[in-house]
């Protein structure tokens, strides 16, 4: 395995500046980055809270078999209150799960199949850099970038959760170890796993278009247990989030290390 | 040698043979010009001697860096500028070659000046701060120029560095290359199918095509190789009787064509045409130059194509 030297050294930094430099000056790539993380973090939290205040029965009433679960859970909690911890620490862990996925995924079919649309990624070759080396950097690249973009998102969705929690409930609650444990623990091994997911099918596709399609096979398990959670058929709790990121990492160390193993130049070109 | 290559074959996964028993040295310091058409396989030998594809036969070696086991050393001493290695559009000149002189291990100040330079010498200093995506094609092809040289190499390939370029783009770019061979003692080779050009830059010449390399040397040694002599070509009305028996070619209704040994030969072929009663309007001995060369061996490898 690599060594944390091998990781980041002075070529490894250039790599990654370029790839950073590109996503900012590709729009392609720097829209969905930032419109995706802007709905789900700070548009739709801001309509629930909205919806509450103005009583809205509909949504009320959406996820009734989540919502008595909670209850039951929670038997000091107003009806208001129950709808918001079903949607902070229930629902919206999942969804959240979008924005790194949506970045990485975006970020990755940028660096590694983008670079082979745009015909750059032999250029690359000519340097004093292993397959290896340039692989590993923009994994490096990609993974700073959407775990950066994450952590923002992250923040800035505790800032309005908890701002409508003040106005409505006059107190605070965000963060907690559910999402601490999502962020932290969760969120980068999901990202690592996208990653590996878009250097497996740089080999395969020849577009950043049919690249992106490829993210679909993450997109669908996150969407299918939302709604395992808002049926209630599943009970989201700090375990079950240690044991998910922890088969995550599993599966990383395993599709990375397999992945990056078997690159080949020849069809990259 | 700075690149010696012995019985290189490339054969893709799809069976397509685009390189055959390849042998060629080239001295350092030589201006080489690999001549051949596209699919020719000049790109592949390029990739090929940089260890970006790997050979299915025979070896290579520059500067005694094996090409199979040693091409992080070779990129360290290797510019290479291809049309299948695009700059980065949305990076600006500046941050193109900062991101190479980056990969390169160059030190930041190091990258700075020699970006400052190369952008000077190929005229592209104001256009520096632009993203590349705004660059005229003959602009992004001086870039990467700019970008295969930023390291210092000591062999520089580059495949049709002028095609794009205006004449005193390309005149600068010529005078750069020549610079380099004579003055710093790169070896540069120089794929093209633009022949003229090649003849008017390089010393030292290789003839590619479907993969084979048919000849090399110098103009002078290929003429010897292959026993091409001068041609005489006179103009008269009535030279056509004459061009069976003179083993000539008749053209364009009044033109004569015929094979000589040397100059000395000629007076004694007037001499008889003349005799012979025929009207010579005008008589001009003609050197074998690399194109007629070039072809000539090529339609040795394929008389029925040349004879279609």
């Amino acid at each position: 395995m690599a060594g944390p030297r091998d990781w980041l050294g002075p070529a490894e930094r250039a790599m990654l500046i370029k790839d950073a430099r590109q996503a900012v000056g590709d729009k392609r790539i720097l829209v969905p980055m930032l419109v995706v993380p802007a709905l789900l973090v700070v548009l739709v939290p801001v309509l629930m809270f909205v919806g509450l205040h103005l009583g809205s029965e509909q949504m009320q009433h959406s996820a009734s078999g989540l919502l008595k679960k909670i209850a039951e859970l929670h038997p000091g909690f107003g009806r208001s209150q129950v709808v918001v911890e079903m949607v902070v620490n229930y629902l919206y862990p999942a969804q959240f799960l979008l924005v790194p996925v949506m970045a990485a995924s975006v970020m990755a079919a940028s660096s590694f199949v983008g670079e082979k649309e745009h015909k750059t990624f032999e250029s690359l070759l000519y340097t004093p850099m292993t397959v290896g080396q340039l692989y590993r950097a923009k994994v490096l690249g990609t993974f700073v970038v959407a775990y950066a973009i994450a952590l923002v998102s992250f923040v800035v969705f505790g800032v309005v959760i908890d701002l409508g929690s003040y106005l409505e409930f006059g107190t605070l609650i965000f963060p907690n170890p559910r999402w601490l444990l999502l962020i932290f623990w969760v969120t980068p091994a999901i990202t690592v796993l996208c990653i590996a997911l878009m250097v497996w099918v740089s080999a395969r596709a020849q577009s950043f278009q049919e690249a992106q399609q490829w993210s679909l096979f993450l997109v669908l398990p996150i969407v299918l247990s939302m709604i395992a959670q808002t049926s209630g058929a599943v009970m989201l709790n700090e375990w079950l989030l240690l044991a998910f990121g922890a088969a995550l990492y599993v599966v990383d160390f395993l599709v990375l290390g397999r992945v990056l193993r078997r690159v080949q130049p020849e069809k990259l070109l | 040698m700075a690149i010696q290559v012995r019985g290189l074959g490339k054969t893709f996964a799809n069976g397509a043979a685009a390189l055959q028993d390849i042998d060629l040295e080239v001295a350092p310091g030589t201006l080489f010009g690999l001549l051949g058409p596209n699919g020719a396989g000049k790109t592949t030998m390029v990739r090929v001697l940089n260890g970006v594809l790997t050979a299915s036969a025979g070896s290579a070696r520059i500067f005694g860096h094996d090409v199979a086991t040693d091409s992080i050393a070779i990129h360290r001493i290797c510019g290479v500028m291809t049309e299948t290695a695009a700059p980065y559009e949305n990076l600006t000149g500046a941050e193109n070659l900062e991101l190479f002189g980056g990969l390169h291990g160059l030190a930041r100040a190091e990258v700075v000046a020699r970006s400052d330079e190369l952008l000077r010498a190929l005229d592209l200093a104001e256009h520096r701060a632009k993203q590349v995506k705004h660059y005229s094609t003959g602009m992004k092809r001086r870039l990467l120029i700019a970008r295969a040289l930023l390291h210092r190499p000591q062999v520089l390939y580059l495949d049709e560095p002028t095609s794009g370029l205006d004449p005193e783009a390309a005149l600068q770019v010529n005078q750069l290359l020549g610079q380099l061979a004579r003055r710093d003692g790169v070896t540069v080779l120089l794929c093209t199918h633009q022949l003229k050009y090649a003849e008017s830059l390089c010393t030292h010449f290789g003839f590619l095509d479907r993969g084979r390399l048919l000849a090399t040397g110098t103009l002078a040694e290929l003429l010897l190789q292959h026993q091409e002599a001068p041609v005489l070509d006179l103009r008269g009305p009535n030279l056509h009787t004459y061009a069976e028996a003179l083993g000539g070619t008749w053209q364009d209704h009044d033109r004569l064509s015929l094979p000589v040994q040397s100059e000395t030969e000629v007076p004694a072929v007037l001499r008889r045409l003349l005799g012979d009663g025929a009207e010579v309007y005008e008589a001009r001995l003609r050197q074998w130059s690399l194109e007629d060369l070039y072809f000539a061996v090529v339609a040795k490898q394929h008389p029925a194509a040349s004879g279609e």
